[in-house]
């Protein structure tokens, strides 16, 4: 049975048995792959810390019959502050869900595997981190190509960035923004998407420097247009929707500190 | 199956569903029953259904319980300053068992789930904002008892954010090294716990 060391961060992880887990590891060698970890569930094991969520490890694995079984593993970073603090825990969880969802199995993915490492950096001190979770987003789907298009409209070409032109919005269902002309003609739906909006989204698609990424800040005014446009947009991409959007959304429009008088669900998922 | 009689067989059957039971086990099960006297069957059978029909959730903790209001919540010897929040009846048995714990508790019934979708609302959460919000002088503290795991964690978290505001004392249970254990042996990450957790001595 071949044996194999990798860098492996835990997506997720689901109960096998009343002793064991199955977990989904994103590998910088391998790309994406489940593994059990016996024994991981009790807790005098030593696998069941560093078999949780969020854990960076160095794991050693053997190869098995249907499923490879992780022998060994080595927490090189368990990102305390991301798990400290639940505004970051519910982004970290999209942000592996995300990563799940947009990669298949065994196809090795070095750059996704670091961009998701160094936006969990980057969270832990980022002054606004809904900017390091776009940011994440839109350079994740550059790498699987489902970028919307930023920098002309998307339905008649007309070049948006050199002229400075004011997009008249945003068409899920196309994929990228629309010039005024073209939003105007539209019958598919169109979000709004404002010319601060587009700035700050090209600025975010091409931020790859996490310290700058980490002071950058989303003006207000241009929030919620650029969480519903990518919303909309990855979920037209999605067979299904993402399901720990529901909590970001209820988080980000307050309904999470407010149970009682608005209720989660009727918010969360329009 | 084939080689079972239908009754039986539908009883092998029905034991494979229960957790932690596989086709050897529940054959063995099935044999078992077969072998006893039609009135420790009909004990048995009695015993399940039983369960089904009298046992429901407590009116105010959501233990589970076959009065409107359980035992536990009933009983004025205990302390109704203290709440303790656990995620499932069985950890309240678990904590029950350790015989130090004299306040009431809460159970959530699971806890928050972001990637399964489980959220506030799934939980008794409002069942226990409510709580505070009637007894406000009574409870002075929520101790929260949720497993150390993320699942586990993202809840405290939550429940603190929540409940804080309210003006009641929230604590989670500490974890750490298990007794008897061997720091040489502890993982990694229940170390770094510990050590986050340690105390004045
Ligand atoms: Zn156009
Ligand atoms: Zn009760």
């Amino acid at each position: 049975m071949a044996v194999y060391k990798t860098n492996a961060l835990v997506l997720r992880r689901i109960p096998l048995s009343e002793t064991d887990k199955i977990l989904t590891l994103f590998t910088r060698e391998y790309g994406k792959l489940s593994a059990v970890a016996k024994g991981s569930r009790r807790t005098t094991s030593r696998l069941s810390g560093a078999t949780e969520p969020l854990m960076l490890l160095r794991a050693l694995l053997a190869e098995g019959m249907n499923l490879d079984v992780v022998t060994q593993a080595e927490i090189r970073e368990s990102f305390p502050l991301v798990r400290g603090d639940f505004g970051l825990f519910l982004r970290a969880t999209y942000a592996c869900e995300l990563l799940d969802r947009l990669t298949v199995e065994r196809d090795p993915a070095p750059e996704a595997f670091d961009l998701l490492l160094s936006t969990l950096y980057v969270l832990q001190r980022a002054v606004d981190p809904d900017a390091a979770l776009h940011a994440y987003e839109l350079q994740l789907m550059a790498q699987v190509g489902y970028e919307p298009r930023l920098d002309a409209c998307v339905r008649c070409e007309r070049d948006l960035i050199s002229g400075d032109l004011s997009p008249g919005g945003f068409s899920p269902t196309r994929g990228g923004v629309l010039c005024l002309d073209c939003a105007a003609q539209a019958r598919e739906e169109v979000l709004p998407f404002t010319l601060l909006a587009l700035h700050t989204v090209i600025g975010l698609a091409n931020q790859e420097d996490a310290r700058a990424l980490a002071a950058t800040e989303i003006p207000i005014e241009a929030r919620d247009a650029i969480n519903r446009a990518l919303r909309a947009h990855l979920r037209l991409r999605l067979e299904r929707d993402v399901k720990s959007t529901a909590f970001l959304d209820a988080l980000r429009i307050g309904a999470m500190d407010d149970l009682l008088s608005a209720p989660m669900d009727s918010q969360a998922r329009d | 199956m084939a080689q079972y009689a239908k009754p039986l067989a539908r009883l092998v059957g029905e034991f494979e569903k229960l957790p932690g039971i596989g086709p050897k086990s529940a054959q063995r099960l099935a044999f078992y029953i077969l072998r006893l006297s039609e009135e420790e069957a009909k004990s048995l059978a009695d015993a399940i259904v039983e369960v089904k029909l009298r046992i429901g959730y407590c009116r105010v903790c959501y233990n589970f319980t076959d009065q409107e209001v359980c035992d536990i919540c009933r009983d004025t010897r205990r302390s109704d300053e203290t709440i303790c929040v656990v995620a499932d009846p069985r950890d309240l048995i678990a904590i029950e068992k350790t015989g130090e714990f004299r306040g009431k508790y809460h159970v959530l019934g699971g806890v928050l789930a972001p990637m399964e979708g489980i959220g506030p609302d799934q939980l008794k959460i409002r069942e226990l904002l409510a709580r505070l919000q009637t007894q406000e002088a009574e409870i002075k503290e929520t101790v929260i008892a949720t497993n150390p795991n993320v699942e586990g964690d993202a809840t405290a978290l939550y429940l603190a954010r929540l409940l804080k505001p309210l003006g009641v004392r929230v604590t989670r249970i500490a974890h750490g090294v298990p007794v008897g254990g061997d720091l040489d042996y502890a993982d990694q990450a229940t170390l770094i716990q510990a050590y986050e957790g340690r105390r004045e001595m």
